[in-house]
């Protein structure tokens, strides 16, 4: 990749990677038209702006951060406050899973996006760092707290 | 050690796998990128500082020489602080809550407390259904939080909060309220109960709680800021918590959403009435 975007870029980047951009967009927006108002404004963003882009880390990374940005302006609910469940273990099956959906929602903000870029976006450390504008040795921790806080939970129901 | 990476990767594509691309196009991406601002964004935005500025017209002459940040009011920042330091009433550390705090080791061992501090801040239910928070000073003076289930025969570790937060230090602080939701029965598929307990953050004014029945309910904050529910009524079970932020200005008295959660969705559970027995029959695929 060059040091600067051209629209080019822009739209293959559009084209091969619109489904993930959408489904970050929905768990930040939790509305389908705002994700995909986020996700045609964070693009329409990066192709106003395309010249301040300098090359200074991956482009997609510059992308995302736009695309957040406008899916955080889109958002219409605020984030889910914190299910620690204790019955968890009591209900046997997909408790697993029911523990990670709720780890997600309990999540503090930074921490559930890092993990949104981390995992549906597949992101590197040096990206996600990128995009939520914090070092990289920031990312790290914040996605150590969050894998340390679903152990704690995972913990729980299979002591 | 678990290694949660695997497991997350496992389960995530399944909460939220790829959505189609139907609504992809780049054309519209471009009219954007070179349309201007739309004209009914303009429109509103003029609106509103002309509003703006009448509003402040009108009021200016009651307002006096009073502070800005008194006439607007300030919205609270967020805090966890209590005036008494630890909340709750005074008791004496369950046996779980002494072998989990033994559990605390390497760097989980900052969040081990003092267990003489160890306060309750609410319960709520009764029997296996009684859930309750508890509250302690950890070793470096932060105050935890703590949650017991099943009538006290499980629990969570104690998780800390920090005011101000601590750089580097994963804490819950950003967190509106913490939570404990149980709900079971007396047979594995019946769900017969339904308890919640909290705790909320300094800043938040309200909580309410939105049944299965329609009907919503306030749960009212007792004096360390904890609140609980728990029913037998599956009309009555618990759907949706919303959480509040509430400040006062001199206009009028604030409030803003800052926590929504769908509780049967997250708990993946459906109300079933108690059957059985004295209870009468159970609905087909239910036993008692």
């Amino acid at each position: 990749m060059g040091q600067r975007a051209d629209v080019a870029d822009l739209e293959a980047l559009y084209r091969a990677r619109y489904r993930h951009f959408l489904r970050v967009a929905l768990l930040i927006t939790h509305d389908e038209d705002g994700a995909h108002e986020a996700v045609q404004e964070g693009f329409a963003a990066a192709i106003r702006s395309r010249r301040s882009y300098r090359g200074e880390g991956p482009l997609e990374a510059w992308v995302w951060r736009s695309v957040v940005n406008a899916a955080k302006k889109q958002r219409r609910r605020p984030a889910a406050v914190v299910p620690h469940d204790p019955s968890l273990s009591e209900n046997g099956d997909a408790a697993e899973e029911r523990v990670v959906r709720a780890w997600i929602a309990a999540l503090p903000e930074r921490q559930r996006l890092a993990v949104y870029l981390r995992y549906y976006a597949d992101l590197d450390y040096r990206a996600i760092a990128a995009v939520l504008e914090v070092e990289v040795g920031t990312v790290s921790a914040t996605l150590s707290a969050a894998h340390r806080t679903l152990r704690k939970e995972i913990q729980e129901v299979h002591p | 050690m678990i290694d949660v990476e695997p497991l997350i990767r496992t389960h995530l594509d399944r909460l939220a796998p790829l959505p189609d691309a139907s609504t992809r196009d780049w054309a519209d991406v471009r009219r954007r990128a070179h349309g201007s601002r739309p004209a009914g964004r303009v429109l509103v935005l003029a609106a509103a500082i002309a509003l703006l500025a009448v509003a402040l017209l009108v009021a200016a002459p009651a307002l006096g020489f009073r502070q800005v940040a008194d006439v607007f009011g300030s919205e609270p920042s967020p805090t966890w602080t209590w005036p008494e330091g630890v909340p709750g009433e005074p008791i004496e550390a369950p046996a779980i809550v002494r072998s989990g705090n033994e559990q605390l080791h390497g760097k989980l061992a900052r969040d081990r407390v003092d267990l003489g501090s160890v306060r309750q801040i609410v319960s709520a239910g009764d029997g296996s259904a009684e859930n309750a928070f508890l509250a302690a000073r950890s070793l470096n003076g932060d105050v935890c939080l703590a949650k017991l289930g099943g009538g006290g025969h499980f629990g969570s570790l104690f998780e800390c909060v920090h005011d101000p937060p601590k750089p580097g230090v994963p804490s819950s602080d950003e967190q509106a309220v913490f939570l404990g939701v149980s709900g079971g029965g007396h047979g594995g598929s019946v769900v017969d109960y339904s308890t919640i307990v909290g705790v909320a953050r300094a800043d938040v004014g309200r909580v309410e709680l939105e049944l299965v029945n329609g009907e919503t309910i306030e749960l009212p904050l007792n004096r360390w800021r904890g609140f609980g529910y728990s029913t037998t009524d599956a009309s009555r079970f618990p759907k949706t918590l919303s959480v509040y932020r509430t400040w006062s200005s001199f206009f009028r008295s604030h409030e803003k959403l800052v926590g929504e959660l769908p509780l049967q969705q997250v708990k993946g559970l459906e109300p079933t009435p108690l059957c059985g027995g004295v209870y009468g029959p159970c609905p087909p695929g239910v036993k008692p």
